[in-house]
């Protein structure tokens, strides 16, 4: 990628965004860590199976 | 800074969900696991397509699989070359494939192991497998979707003429789910196909 290419797409702050992640609810937080990266795999499954629809970025 | 105003605030397990379910369904889709109605996966699939882009059958001459590998990688396919050239040596093996849907001349490899000589070396054309496979593409069978940089199309599915996922089988671990499907004998899957229509035929006429 060209200096400038970067510039344009991910670095010019009047376009960029920039995401603040706060962790405000920790039992919720915590949940979902175990759920995605946790040793049991069956939750994690239908967690997938679950939101599968709402998938919006697909890398194809 | 000028622009902490512009910043977006966001939950941690809000990005967490996001984030891992583009990568869950990225992986589950578009790389680990077959599409039920061909049985490839997108690099199966983007390897056979690019070899009938390339006017390469079964019934002409090999071409060298560098070239292959080449055409497939700059239009349908933005990963590593080597990872193409093992897709396409998978295809040709017939120890690894019940029907292998490549013909391959030169050193493929071998069950114990011994590796595929370089892509420079060996060459390649479509098994008549693959082009049953492929047949009517172009009489809008299935549909179709810009490449990764929109300069030309590809095929989101092959319309088949056989049951691909079961004729050869499929292994392959995603992200929450796997799957290891074993091949089939070709003519025992088809006299299947034909048993089950004549059957759930005679179903609906029994029900009028």
């Amino acid at each position: 990628m060209n200096p400038d290419t970067l510039w344009e797409t991910t670095m010019d702050p009047s376009k960029r965004t920039l995401l603040q992640v706060k962790a405000e609810d920790h039992p919720a937080a915590d949940l979902m860590f175990t759920t995605l990266m946790g040793d049991q795999v069956e939750p994690r499954r239908k967690f997938i199976e679950d939101n599968a629809l709402d998938v919006k970025n697909l890398d194809i | 800074m000028t622009d902490i105003s512009s910043k977006v605030p966001v939950n941690i397990e809000d990005e967490m969900k996001r984030s891992y379910m583009d990568y869950a369904m990225s992986v589950i889709i578009g790389r680990a696991l077959p599409d039920a109605r061909d049985g490839l996966k997108p690099a199966h699939r983007r390897v056979l397509y690019g070899m009938r882009t390339m006017g390469l059958a079964s019934n002409r001459a090999y071409r060298k699989c560098a070239k292959i590998v080449g055409e497939v990688m700059g239009n349908y396919h933005p990963h590593g070359d080597a990872s193409i050239y093992d897709t396409l040596v998978r295809l040709a093996q017939e120890f690894s494939m019940r029907y292998p849907l490549v013909d391959g001349q030169g050193n493929f490899g071998s069950i114990d192991g011994d590796p595929p000589a370089a892509m420079r070396y060996t060459e390649a054309r479509p098994e008549a497998m693959a082009e049953a496979m492929m047949a009517d593409l172009d009489k809008e069978t299935v549909d179709f979707v810009p490449n990764y940089d929109e300069t030309t199309e590809e095929p989101t599915v092959l319309p088949t003429t056989f049951p691909n996922l079961l004729v050869n089988g499929s292994a392959g671990i995603a992200v929450g789910m796997a799957t290891n499907i074993p091949p089939h004998n070709l003519r025992e899957v088809i006299d299947g196909v034909h048993r089950r229509r004549s059957s759930s035929a005679s179903q609906s006429r029994r029900r009028g």
